[in-house]
């Protein structure tokens, strides 16, 4: 390889080089400076960025805070003994039980309601005709006269 | 000597981890992960606390069919990508408030700490302008290509370890590797001509 192999760096950083590749172009760079500062400076400056600060530590106590404040936001979980439990779960079946009844009932009392005005409605009906009824409301000319 | 500790660890199988022995296995690691990737260190300090606060209130849903290794970095860098996603949100409605020049003009400044561990003043100067500008490209590298480039150069992870983690295809990840590097050298290669 005698062409400057700086095009390759990226690859070559990245580790996306195919093995025979990174062979040739490692192979280049023991012979070729110009390629070999390019790389170690890019290289380099790359890597400075991930440097950590020596003095970056978690404070004293960290673990200890985090606990508590995980303990803190964590919904409360209790368990209730199994007869309370079995309780709670008859009485909501009970109180289920009265909803239900309560509905059928309520809905079966306005189905018979419904049924009985339409009985009554319908024998109103009946006794008035429609041109009295049209008269009365003043739909027909010479209706609802003073007589 | 973070990077050198980590196959010993990802190696091990742990069926019923102790919060405490993950605290102390990973908190150092997952500090540096959240440092690499924000650049801030009281940022990354809170973001270790709240990844180790769901550690721990997740600890019983582990069921070791993963390495306690990939599903710690999954918790953690979900939540820092979700916190980036978050403050770009902020960023953004700030900027909404700005009258409109100001608006036009502003890019929100990048908040973040240079390391102060190198040699000669000259040579220090130099390696902290660089660091100082990779730092900058770094944080305005898209999330998605920021995680796998921190876990692979600085985390010093396989691209099988960051596929698992991320949950995306290896040739997902190093499409996202090599754009990010390419974006970054393309930024220094500029500098440098400047």
């Amino acid at each position: 390889m005698t062409n400057h192999v700086n095009h390759m760096f990226v690859s070559w950083y990245s580790g996306t080089l195919p093995e025979k590749e990174k062979a040739a172009v490692d192979a280049h760079l023991q012979q070729c400076k110009d390629c070999r500062l390019y790389f170690q400076e890019m290289a380099a400056a790359l890597d400075s960025a991930g440097e950590i600060p020596g003095d970056l530590t978690l404070p004293q106590g960290f673990p200890t805070r985090i606990r508590a404040l995980a303990e803190a936001k964590r919904p409360p979980r209790f368990s209730l003994p199994a007869a309370i439990r079995w309780g709670i779960i008859a009485l909501a079946a009970v109180a289920s039980g009265i909803a239900l009844g309560e509905i059928t009932y309520t809905y079966t009392r306005s189905d018979v309601i419904i049924t009985a005005f339409q009985e009554e409605y319908e024998s109103l009906n009946a006794q008035v005709t429609l041109s009295e009824a049209a008269n009365e409301l003043g739909f027909i000319a010479g209706g609802n006269n003073e007589d | 000597m973070i990077a050198e500790r980590k196959h010993s660890i990802s190696d091990a199988r742990i069926k019923e981890p102790s919060f405490e022995t993950l605290y102390h296995t990973y908190a150092q690691r997952i500090l540096a992960l959240a440092y690499r990737m924000t650049f801030n260190r009281q940022t990354a300090e809170d973001l270790t606390q709240d990844i180790f606060i769901k550690i721990y209130q997740k600890l019983g849903e582990f069921r070791g069919d993963a390495h306690i290794f990939t599903w710690i970095y999954r918790i953690a860098i979900n939540h820092i990508l979700n916190f980036l996603k978050k403050q770009k949100r902020e960023r953004w409605l700030r900027i909404l408030d700005l009258p409109i020049r100001e608006a036009w003009q502003h890019e929100a400044p990048i908040e973040f700490e240079i390391a102060d561990d190198t040699p000669s003043p000259l040579h220090q100067l130099e390696t902290k302008e660089v660091q100082y500008l990779v730092r900058q490209e770094i944080l305005k590298l898209p999330p998605k290509y920021r995680a796998p480039f921190v876990l692979h150069r600085y985390e010093k992870l396989s691209h099988k370890e960051i596929a698992d983690i991320l949950n995306i295809s290896v040739s997902a990840v190093e499409t996202r590797i090599h754009r990010a590097t390419k974006q970054l050298v393309a930024a220094l290669e500029k500098k440098l001509k400047e």
